[in-house]
This record gives structure tokens, C-alpha cells and sequence, in this order.
């Protein structure tokens, strides 16, 4: 039906016309409604692990609803679909994002998040890049006035019951000629579940990381995407990780290698692939009802 | 014969011709063929005293015009001499407003340095480029790796590919400021549905109301080829009946009809810059064009002529559209199927139009004639013909409108208020999300009968949608006679 023949309808059909007007007004107030009354809280901490590709992008929903975003994997516009398959629609706000560090394959697609969400603060180490790309990030972030705040090891950020705690990096690791190494590796304790999010750091960061705190954890993000060069025997052993999430795609590096593999099977982690098992999300309601996984395929 | 016959057919001759040299058939083959019918023409003439063989054999002479042009057309395209597989260092200005894709970004690039010519770059998706942009860079030129990506980028215009090149921009602003504004436009579309829709809301949305679809996902535009719903984003005569049918109730508020008409045109024109002009959409401009026109000055409309009216326009702007892009073969055919063989089914199925505000018999009628109209070229070129694409369609073609509608709605919305905006998002969203999920749903159940059609199916399939068309004419035309 041409929009001539649609006027000529409802100009014929005058009462019908003006029910579905009024359904229009109803619906456009309770979307209004809706938009404006406070989301429910819960108190369940969830972990999103997004399949970006050859890439990290986690999204962290800690208990009161408080939404963080680690890293966006590269620019190819995924994040921006499991962002609006996960939160709910006509919402775009996220209280922080935080960039590992800046490498492509971790803020690519952050800068489309710049551009379609409104971000409450912008968590980085500092540490920028000369690429195009990143430049392009920081110009986004500073249009939007996004409030930027640098994070080392022994910050940590809380949020009602729950806590981030920033492990890394040092003083010395943010220089590291290996930009990997200045990795911003956050621990997430809430609803009596810790999860780890490394990033691609070294084996070097893995020692300093085991020698400095009691790394034990429930979840952890494998570091660089499964790479021989991380994830050494130690630092499992150290972790323990129930559950191990590798965030890779096609690749070119053999990600994830079978080293990794095999050396995660050693400490009897559950591994997930976002390559084979798509986007994985984990619910932990505290240790009576323990960790819901959610894998999606 | 009358003017409007001696058009009719010297158009198609020339088509002919320009088809000839497409197929590869020298000009002398053509020239020969040309003489030896014209001489056929005019021995008839004199045989059977038929005056209308004296403008055949004349009007023959289109055809080897046709094939010379062809063949003037593709001499000057590759007269500049392209280096292929050899590094160079060149400067050229951005000539297209570049697509964005999932892998990056592709740029047109009119480079002037060290040659003259069009070349493809792929570039990951940062920096992003712009229409206008002057650039410099290092890299190699690619020959297209087969022959009908070939065609399709000679139909572009565009000689060759270029990847991991390393490119820099140097200026921006080169290209001509009206299409640069027009794309500006295009993209604020774009960022609002991208603002108050999810990703593939947005994008379908974008393809629906402006043609944007480069940044389709793979998946979505295997679904809609595999439920033959791709004709859904590509604009057509049915864009421009709505640009045309609310810029001319607008307009006739304020104005005369004369001026009225001039500002609907000159809008369509924008439109179609605006959207990339691609065929099906500058086909639906310029017959639109005509039918307007025809109303204006008080003019006879034939449909027929003004079909071919478009056809020559657009093949006397570029010659190889008519042999190497399929848009425009569907856009041309499934057009033709409409307006004859529509009718013909009508009557064969004894369908009568609905009454009510469902048009599901109309859209299967226009569906099953555009289909059966393009049948042969979908297998040449995807080998395969969907047959849920009927059902797809009847469905999925009740909710277009009403999307469409609301797509416009939010646009303009959205100058006022984008809460207001993010309501309608809310509202469309709904429509979007059940189209998407009818055309993988179709895609899913769908069964792809694939074989291979040679020219003489192609000749035999388009010979009986011919006789059908004919019987019905012949009908109809005996039905006159008797009614009166």
C-alpha cells in the first residue's frame, strides 16, 4: 500500500484511524515511561565475553546494575551488536569503559561505542598509540567531554559491595618496550565470585602478578588470545581458573596455541572459545547458587 | 510510421548493437549483419510494397551506431596505460563516497599521478576517508582475479584493485561540493537510525529508505539472496513514488503546480545523487521523470517508451551497464514482467484486487511477475532461484511500507527531539525486527533450486512469458471489440 492509498484508507475509515492514532500516542508514553523509570536491580554479577573476532571485549553488569565494558575488540562493528543484544534497547549509557591497552585488536571498536554510547569515564593506562585509529578514539572521547581517568597497579575502583581492584601495570610495565606488557589487568570480586581480565600481558607479567598478590580466581580471561608467550604453567597453577575463556578468531598466530590448551586442561579449567563456542556469559548469584554458564551457538 | 514506433525501434536497434560489442562480436561482424538486414529490408519493400521495410532498413543503422559506440566508449577507458603488479607511488582524489564494511573501509580513487585512472583501494577502517579527500600513496595495482568481477568494475569505471596499500591523505574538498553535501545528508540518516536502532536494525532501515547497504553482514545478505528479499534494499520505483507522492502534496500547498513539478524533480535528482545512483534507482527517476513530464505538458505516457527512454539515457552514459550490471537487468526486467506480464497473470490466475487495507493478493501477483521476469538472469549469475521467494515476499512486503514510513518519520522527528525520536526507533524496531526474522526464517526453510541455464532456456523461458503476454493482449483486445 502506497502512502496515498494509506491516507485514502484512513480518510475512509475514520474511527480506525483514530484508534490507531491513539495506539501511537499510548505507545510512544510508555516507551517514554519505561525510558525515564529506574531499570531493575539485581544483585547477580554478570560477565559477558563477546565474540568480536580476533579480539577481547568483555562486559562486566556487577550487582546494583553498575555496567563496565573491557576493551572492544577490532573495528568491524561487532561489539556494537552483542552492546545492543545484551543491554536493552534504547539504552546507551555505560558507567566505564576500560582499554587494556592500545592495540587495535582491543579498542577498534571502542570507537564506535564512543560515537553511539554516552560513557560515564574512560579508563586506560595512559599509555596511548600514534596509530590512526587510536588518535581517532581520543578525538571521539574528547568531543564527547568524556571525563578520562589513568589507572595503575593499586587503584581500584567500588561499586556497593563489589570491587575492582587494578593489579597491574607498574610503573615499569607501562614503559615495557612490549606494549602487551602495560596491559591494565583488573580484578572483579563480586557476589563472592573473582574473575580476571588480563588482557594479553606476558609471561613477565605473570611472574611480577604471582609473586605480588594471591591471584586466585574463579574466571579468567586467557591472556593474548591463547598465546604460547602467556598463560605459563605457574601463573595457572597460581589462578586456578574453574572457568577459562579464550576470546579468538581467524588468525594468522595459531591462536589459541596448543600449548595454552593443553596447560589449561592441566588445572582442570573449563575452556571456552569464542571462536568455536560464540559469545559466552557467565551469571554468579554468590556461592549458594553458584555460576551459571551461558554459552551461545 | 509514427515518431513514437521510429524511437521504439531505433532504440532497440541501438541496445542491440551496444549488446553485440558487450558479447564480444567485432564491429565488422555487426556492420556486415547490419548491411546485409538493410538490404533484406528494402528488397522486401520493393517485393511487398510495405512501407514501413524502408524505415527498418534505415532505422538498422542504429545497430552498428550501438556497437561503435560500445566499442569508442571502452577505447577511451583503457586508452590511459595501467602498470599492473608494479609498485608506484601515486596521487589521485576519493571520487566515491567510500563503504564501510565489517573488514574496513573501500575507497574510489581517480588517481592523476603517475596515470590517469580509477582504482579500487581497500584500507582498514582507520583513518576513515572521505568523498573529496586528496590523497597520496605507495602500492600495487591488481588486475580484477576474474572476468565478470572485471565487467563489474569496468561498469564502475574502475580499472583495477589495490590492497595493503599505504595511503595518506594530503587535502580534502576536491570533489564537487553539492555531492559532497548530499552525502554529508546520507550519513546524518544513517547516524540517527544508528542512534535509536540496534547495528542491524539500523542498517536494514538504511538500506530500505536510502539504498545504504554496504555494511550489511555477510549472513544478512546470504538470508535475504537465499528468500529473494534483496530487492527490499535496493531503491526503485517504489522510493521515488513516495518522494514524488509527498513532495508534490507538499509542495502544492505552497506553490503552482509548475514550480511544484520542478522542485519535485529537481529533488528526485538530488535524491538519486544522494543514494549513489545506483541503475534501479536512476531507472524509477528517470521513468518517474517522464510520467510527470507526460502529465505536465499533457502528453500520452507510454510506458513502453518511456522504459527505453530510461534504458538509453542510462546505456548512452555508460554503455557496459547493460551487459555487466545485473541491477540493471533486474530493475529493467522485473519492470517489464509488472506492467505486461502482471496483468496476464492476473487474468490466467483470476485473481481481483483487494479491498481491504492487506495487499498481500497485489504484492504476490507483482512478486510472481517480477520473478518469473528475472528468473533466467538470477540463475546466470547466483545459479539458483528461490521458491520461498513468493511467500517471502507476500509477507515480508506487507510490513515495507509502514517501515518505510517510519523510517522517514524518525528522520524528521529527530530534528526536533531525539527522545521523541527513540520512541518512533522503539516502535519501528518492532517491524524491523519481525522482517528480519521472517527473512532468515525464509531463508532457512528455503529450498534453493539450483541448475544451470544456458542461452537457450533463457531464449525458450523469455519466448513463453512472450506468448502468455500475447495471448492476454489478443484476449483483452477481442473483449474490446465485443464490448463494443
Amino acid at each position: 500500500m502506497m502512502p496515498d492509498e494509506l491516507f485514502n484508507w484512513l480518510k475512509a475509515n475514520k474511527k480506525k484511524a483514530i484508534i490507531i492514532g491513539c495506539a501511537l500516542v499510548i505507545f510512544e508514553g510508555i516507551f517514554l515511561v519505561t525510558l525515564f523509570s529506574e531499570s531493575k536491580t539485581s544483585r547477580a554479577l554478570e560477565l559477558h565475553f563477546f565474540d568480536v573476532g580476533q579480539g577481547d571485549s568483555e562486559f562486566v553488569v556487577l550487582p546494583g546494575g553498575a555496567r563496565m565494558l573491557i576493551d572492544g575488540g577490532p573495528a568491524n562493528g561487532r561489539v556494537m551488536n552483542e552492546l545492543a543484544r545484551t543491554m536493552s534497547q534504547g539504552e546507551r549509557y555505560i558507567d566505564l569503559v576500560l582499554m587494556t591497552h592500545p592495540q587495535l585488536d582491543h579498542f577498534g571498536g571502542l570507537i564506535d561505542v564512543a560515537k553511539q554510547y554516552t560513557i560515564g569515564a574512560f579508563l586506560w593506562s595512559g599509555r596511548g598509540s600514534n596509530a590512526p585509529a587510536f588518535q581517532e578514539l581520543l578525538n571521539e572521547l574528547r568531543n564527547n567531554h568524556t571525563q578520562m581517568i589513568s589507572l595503575g597497579a593499586g587503584d581500584s575502583i567500588r561499586s556497593n559491595e563489589s570491587n575492582i581492584t587494578i593489579l597491574s601495570p607498574t610503573p615499569a610495565f607501562l614503559h615495557d618496550t612490549d606494549l602487551n606488557n602495560s596491559t591494565v589487568v583488573a580484578e572483579v570480586m563480586a557476589a563472592n565470585t573473582s574473575a580476571l581480565f588480563v588482557g594479553d600481558i606476558g609471561t613477565e607479567v605473570e611472574e611480577y602478578l604471582t609473586h605480588t598478590f594471591n591471584m586466585r580466581a574463579d574466571i579468567l580471561k586467557v591472556p593474548h588470545h591463547g598465546s604460547r608467550f602467556s598463560s605459563s604453567e605457574s601463573f595457572l597453577r597460581e589462578v586456578h581458573p574453574k572457568v577459562a575463556i579464550i576470546e579468538v578468531g581467524k588468525n594468522s598466530y595459531g591462536h589459541p596455541t596448543p600449548e595454552v590448551l593443553s596447560r589449561l586442561s592441566s588445572v582442570g579449567a573449563r575452556i571456552l572459545r569464542t571462536d568455536l563456542n560464540g559469545a559466552a556469559e557467565i551469571v554468579s548469584e554468590g556461592v549458594r547458587n553458584g555460576i551459571r554458564l551461558i554459552v551461545e551457538k | 510510421m509514427l515518431p513514437y514506433e521510429i524511437f521504439f525501434f531505433g532504440v532497440i536497434f541501438f541496445l542491440g548493437g551496444i549488446l553485440a560489442a558487450s558479447a564480444g562480436i567485432p564491429p565488422f561482424f555487426v556492420t556486415a549483419f547490419g548491411i546485409v538486414a538493410s538490404i533484406f529490408f528494402v528488397v522486401v519493400r520493393i517485393r511487398m510494397k510495405n512501407v514501413r521495410m524502408t524505415w527498418y532498413a534505415g532505422l538498422i543503422l542504429f545497430l552498428i551506431m550501438g556497437s561503435l559506440y560500445y566499442r569508442i566508449d571502452n577505447a577511451q577507458f583503457f586508452a590511459s596505460p595501467v602498470v599492473f603488479n608494479s609498485p608506484i607511488i601515486f596521487s589521485g582524489v576519493v571520487e566515491e563516497d567510500p563503504v564501510i564494511k565489517e573488514s574496513g573501509q573501500e575507497i574510489v580513487v581517480g588517481i592523476t599521478l603517475p596515470y590517469h585512472a580509477r582504482i579500487l583501494v581497500r584500507l582498514p577502517a582507520y583513518p576513515r576517508f572521505a568523498y573529496g579527500d586528496v590523497i597520496h600513496g605507495k602500492g600495487k595495482i591488481q588486475k580484477p582475479s576474474t572476468s565478470s568481477y572485471a565487467h563489474y568494475l569496468e561498469k564502475e569505471r574502475i580499472r583495477g584493485t589495490m590492497s595493503f596499500a599505504s595511503v595518506e591523505k594530503v587535502g580534502q574538498g576536491s570533489g564537487s561540493s553539492l555531492r559532497a553535501s548530499l552525502f554529508e545528508i546520507k550519513h546524518s540518516i544513517m547516524n540517527v537510525f544508528a542512534s535509536v536502532l540496534p547495528p542491524e536494525e539500523a542498517t536494514f532501515l538504511s538500506g530500505l529508505t536510502i539504498g545504504a547497504r554496504g555494511s550489511f553482514s555477510q549472513e544478512l545478505k546470504d538470508n535475504m539472496q537465499k528468500s529473494g528479499t534483496t530487492h527490499l534494499v535496493a531503491l526503485s520505483g517504489y522510493n521515488i513514488t513516495i518522494l514524488v507522492s509527498v513532495a508534490m502534496g507538499f509542495l502544492l500547498f505552497l506553490f503552482s503546480r509548475r514550480i511544484a513539478f520542478i522542485v519535485t524533480v529537481i529533488l528526485i535528482v538530488l535524491f538519486v545523487m544522494m543514494t549513489g545512483a545506483e541503475a534501479s534507482v536512476v531507472r524509477a527517476a528517470i521513468v518517474g521523470f517522464l510520467a510527470l513530464l507526460a502529465s505536465e505538458i499533457g502528453r500520452v505516457y507510454d510506458i513502453r517508451n518511456a522504459v527505453l527512454c530510461a534504458a538509453l539515457i542510462m546505456v548512452l552514459l555508460n554503455p557496459k551497464v547493460l551487459a555487466f550490471d545485473i541491477g540493471f537487468q533486474l530493475s529493467f526486467l522485473a519492470l517489464l514482467g509488472i506492467v505486461y506480464l502482471r496483468p496476464a497473470l492476473q487474468n490466467l490466475l483470476n485473481i481481483t484486487e483487494s479491498t481491504t487495507i492487506f495487499s498481500w493478493k497485489e504484492n504476490m501477483l507483482t512478486t510472481l511477475a517480477a520473478q518469473l521476469a528475472v528468473t533466467p538472469i538470477l540463475i546466470a549469475n547466483f545459479g539458483f532461484v528461490s521458491l520461498i521467494s513468493l511467500f517471502a515476499n507476500i509477507v515480508v512486503l506487507e510490513l515495507i511500507p509502514i517501515t518505510m514510513g517510519l523510517g522517514f518519520l524518525i528522520v524528521g522527528v529527530s530534528l526536533i527531539s531525539h527522545i521523541l525520536a527513540q520512541g518512533l526507533g522503539f516502535l519501528v524496531s518492532v517491524f524491523l525486527r519481525i522482517e528480519l526474522l521472517l527473512i532468515s526464517f525464509f531463508a532457512h526453510i528455503a529450498i534453493p533450486i539450483s541448475f544451470k541455464a544456458g542461452v537457450v532456456f533463457t531464449i525458450l523461458w523469455y519466448v513463453g512469458l512472450g506468448i502468455l503476454i500475447w495471448h492476454y493482449y489478443m484476449d483483452d483486445a477481442r473483449r474490446t471489440i465485443q464490448l463494443a
